[in-house]
């Protein structure tokens, strides 16, 4: 019988077998990263029998018919509760993709309603609305708060590439809803989600731009 | 503990640097392992939050950046996880075949071992965002870290020179 020493890399070795056992029944296993189903079924405004949903039972999407008789009709896990806004035959929403251990990223997307083709406009960024002069209004380079990016270590590696902070590089874009493009973004400035309603959505795009 | 160059020596400066780097990477993954059974760590700060500030602090600042790319790109922090411990694990076995190698290759291991530390430590000193990204105190102390790695494998090299100039002369 050989009589080896148990080196570091040996200890390394262990451990990257044994937490890969642990990972299989915590995260992919026991499901324990996995949000609660909740179901939330939401009538998107100007168009008909269309409905987003968050669930753990059907797949998130966009789903034409009632609650209880639909059709899915795109798949995502789309947000109705910070902006969505329908453009003629466009709906801009915020889609949402989630790390293994839950840590939520949005970009914005633009998916036509008839051809039901999914576009994405730009990654890292939430949509909030629309301005009082029509523009879409969007923040770039945004953490959602439930991510607590002060705290959450996971947040804090995701930004790391970045600033050290993602308020100090977030940006209101305002964008033109016919075409998706940008038409004026603002300074990069702090604290910018103070009163955002107020400065941003509230005012036309040229009270904005004086 | 004593330095110098020898494939016989058990423990020289530069293998402590090497157990070093592979206990800084390892400090991260103790987060992200209880994070994975018990998400509500995620938003609070303690011990284990700390030592995975420390630990992303004192590995190099290219692995740190590189890892927060490919977190960006899969969104998946066991990939992240497997990635640190892989890296400390091939970083161990790749440093212990240079070290024991022979002389000539140990010198040259120490010398790539210093060029990459003091590398390293001139990015730290860089007025990027992403030197203090972990907060100050995690940043003093990974700098620190990278200045003691420094400061062994230089006595090695120092006392390796002794060693040969005794030799000569005698």
């Amino acid at each position: 019988m050989r009589n080896e020493k148990l080196t570091f890399n040996g200890l390394i070795m262990a451990l990257i077998i044994f937490s890969a056992l642990a990972f299989l029944f915590t995260v992919k296993l026991t499901g324990m990263a996995d949000r609660t189903a909740i179901n939330v079924y939401s009538k998107i405004d100007g168009t008909e029998h269309l409905a987003i949903r968050y669930s753990n039972l059907e797949p998130d999407g966009i789903y034409k018919g009632s609650e209880n008789n639909n059709e899915l009709l795109v798949e995502g896990t789309f947000g109705y509760d910070w902006g969505c806004v329908v453009e003629g035959d466009y709906l801009y929403v915020n889609e949402y993709r989630s790390s293994d251990l839950g840590v939520l990223i949005s970009k914005l997307v633009k998916i036509n309603l008839k051809t039901l083709e999914k576009q994405t406009l730009y990654n890292n960024t939430v949509l909030r609305g629309k301005c009082a002069s029509g523009e879409l209004v969007a923040t770039s380079d945004y953490l959602l708060p439930a991510n607590k990016p002060e705290t959450n270590r996971f947040c804090k590696l995701y930004n790391l590439t970045a600033a050290s902070s993602s308020s100090e590089r977030e940006m209101v874009l305002y964008i033109n809803p016919e075409n998706g493009e940008i038409v004026f973004s603002t300074p990069q400035s702090p604290g910018i989600k103070e009163s955002f309603e107020e400065r941003y959505l509230e005012c036309t795009l040229e009270e904005v731009t004086k | 503990m004593k330095f110098g160059i020898d494939s016989r020596k058990k423990l020289t400066g530069a293998s402590l640097y090497v157990y070093i780097f592979q206990a800084c990477s390892l400090m991260p993954l103790l987060y992200i392992i209880v994070a994975s059974g018990y998400l509500g760590l995620t938003g609070k700060n303690n011990v284990l939050a700390y030592l995975f500030d420390f630990g992303m602090s004192a590995i190099p600042r290219f692995e740190a950046l590189g890892l927060s790319l490919v977190y960006k790109k899969a969104l998946s922090e066991i990939l992240v996880y497997f990635l640190l411990a892989g890296i400390a694990f091939a970083y161990g076995i790749i440093a212990d075949k240079l070290l024991k190698n022979g002389e000539k290759t140990a010198v040259r291991a120490r010398i790539v071992f210093i060029v990459l530390i003091a590398t390293d430590i001139v990015i730290r000193l860089l007025p990027f965002s992403f030197s203090t990204g972990f907060g100050l105190v995690p940043a003093i102390v990974g700098f620190a870290i990278r200045l003691v790695c420094l400061a062994l494998i230089i006595a090695d090299l120092i006392a390796y020179k002794k060693e040969n100039e005794k030799a000569v002369t005698e």
